[in-house]
């Protein structure tokens, strides 16, 4: 008898331990939220809009933010660097969409899960707390959308890119350094470009990070009329084609590479 | 306590290995380093933008900034990967062979997994604490460098403290990582200076999980801007006091998780 007391004991506890986690999963991300909203609310303390955006627009952006943050964390560079440090890409060489195609179902399946049972939970609180505001306009939300899910793929790519660096480089411990360095910098989710001095507000635009996130929020709030969202997702486009021709440049330049050093 | 060479001579054996591959360390440093640098160019611009927050301006927040950095570097160097890997040691059976050996198992693994990663953390810290203090013009007598170098040791054992507190669960439960994540998020509130915070926040990072002490009352003691905030006696010479109390408290509740270790038996 005792032992099924044990078995009782043992799946109760594995249980509770799953289920402990995905709890504070939840709380983790809601605590980041109040950091965040605390810390906006103290900034705007005594001021009614800086730079034309609004204390209620930056609740808005901060709870989006952080459920779409969710949706486009991306590990695909970091996979392949590690492939290229333990010599499994020369493997990969020659079937490279493959490999790339199965890294990317596997980073959504991860996201979604994530943003189903942690992020969005945490978000639908917040609304409820603070409010939340629906797009009046009926074709804003599916252009917010359409930009989004386009967003999701720069990302992926973007990321992939900088885990290629790792055939040149001899490393791949680098890789979320560099990745998260320079996309703080440009992508404007830590501190929304609105509030960008002006040299960086300009390079910023050159670049295709805001594209990943920024924009597709500043679709969603009304920041951008429907045109300038029309552009926006052709910028998305154009940035997308880009990056998969660079890649295949720099897949090209990676088989010389390797050859050189025989495999 | 004769082993302490011993233990000096683990260390070395760390730092000898890292000068052996001395292309990837320059990559690693820079890449960590230009992280750290971005963030606090964009702290900067936040707050420099709203001109300030709670009455901090940008350099002021900036110091709390350098001061969590440095401090949690100091406390990284030794005490990141001996506890953050400690789940997985005792699910490999490595942690059973720790305990083998004629060596006190904390000190061991304390010299023996020395990490050369926090360098660059170290360095950006550093770096960004002294140019906090030209721009704001704080004077640095010897008593000031004194308060400055007792709170960066106070300040550090606090963050070795969470790394032991948070990893020693795993004696119990296989699975801790999401108290770990919890708890360091929690640690992010000092980010901001405190009284930018609900009252309540005040309190809990004050009482209950001490962060507060890392960086905010020290930089509020350096700033003359003492007396803000819900819970003011003159605490800003309290971290290292806290730093010791809380390390001594994680230290016995090492002890206490082993001896109610039963090994996986792997």
């Amino acid at each position: 008898m005792s032992i099924y007391l044990e078995f009782a004991k043992q799946a109760f506890r594995q249980r509770f331990i799953y289920r402990l986690n995905a709890y504070m999963m939840i709380v983790s991300s809601f605590l980041g939220l109040l950091i965040l909203i605390s810390v906006w609310k103290a900034l705007y303390a005594g001021k009614t809009e800086v730079n034309g955006i609004t204390y209620e627009n930056m609740l808005q952006f901060l709870v989006l933010n952080m459920a779409i943050q969710s949706l486009i964390r991306s590990r695909i560079g970091q996979k392949i660097g590690e492939r290229v440090e333990n010599g499994a890409i020369s493997l990969d060489l020659i079937r490279p969409i493959t490999l790339k195609g199965y890294f990317l179902a596997d980073q959504i399946g991860e996201n979604v899960f994530g943003f189903l049972f942690s992020t969005l939970p945490a978000a639908a609180a917040a609304a409820l707390l603070w409010g939340f505001a629906v797009p009046g306009e009926p074709f804003r939300f599916p252009l917010f959308v359409i930009s989004l899910l386009l967003g999701i793929a720069l990302m992926n790519q973007i990321n992939y890119l900088f885990g290629l660096l790792a055939i040149w480089l001899k490393t791949a411990f680098f890789i979320n350094f560099i990745t998260g360095a320079v996309i703080s910098l440009f992508a404007g989710s830590f501190v929304p470009l609105w509030f960008y001095p002006e040299p960086l507000y300009k390079i910023s635009l050159l670049l295709p990070f805001h594209l990943v996130s920024f924009q597709p929020i500043a679709i969603y709030l009304g920041k951008k009329t429907l045109t300038e969202a029309g552009l926006i997702i052709g910028g998305q486009l154009v940035w997308m084609l880009l990056l998969l021709g660079l890649e295949k440049w720099m897949w090209r330049r990676a088989q010389t590479h390797i050859d050189v050093f025989g495999g | 306590m004769d082993y302490f060479p011993l233990y000096g001579q683990f260390v070395k054996m760390k730092l000898k290995g890292m000068a052996q591959f001395r292309g990837p360390f320059w990559i690693i440093t820079l890449s960590k380093a230009s992280l750290w640098t971005v963030e606090v160019c964009l702290i900067w611009i936040l707050v420099d933008r709203f001109q300030s927050i709670a009455g901090w301006g940008p350099y002021e927040v900036l110091l709390l900034y350098g001061l969590n950095l440095a401090s949690y570097a100091l406390a990284g160097f030794f005490f990141y990967h001996p506890f953050t890997y400690l789940p997985r040691r005792i699910q490999t059976g490595e942690f059973d062979e720790i305990l083998t050996k004629p060596l006190n198992p904390f000190l061991y693994l304390l010299s023996r997994e020395f990490s050369t990663g926090y360098f660059s953390n170290l360095g950006v810290a550093l770096t960004v604490m002294m140019v906090c203090i030209r721009k704001l013009e704080l004077s640095m007598d010897p008593g000031n460098l004194l308060f400055l170098v007792l709170t960066l040791l106070g300040g550090a054992l606090i963050q070795a403290s969470l790394f032991i507190f948070t990893s020693v669960p795993a004696f119990w439960m296989v699975q801790n990582n999401s108290l770990v994540s919890l708890v360091f998020d929690l640690k992010e509130f000092v980010r901001y200076p405190l009284t930018a915070y609900h009252w309540t926040i005040q309190i809990l990072l004050t009482l209950v999980l001490p962060f507060a002490f890392i960086n905010f009352y020290p930089a509020q003691h350096l700033l003359g801007k003492a007396g803000e905030g819900v819970l003011q006696p003159g605490v800003p010479l309290l971290t290292p006091l806290v730093g010791i109390v809380l390390f001594l408290g994680a230290y016995a509740f090492w002890k206490f998780g082993i001896t109610r270790y039963r090994s996986t038996g792997s």
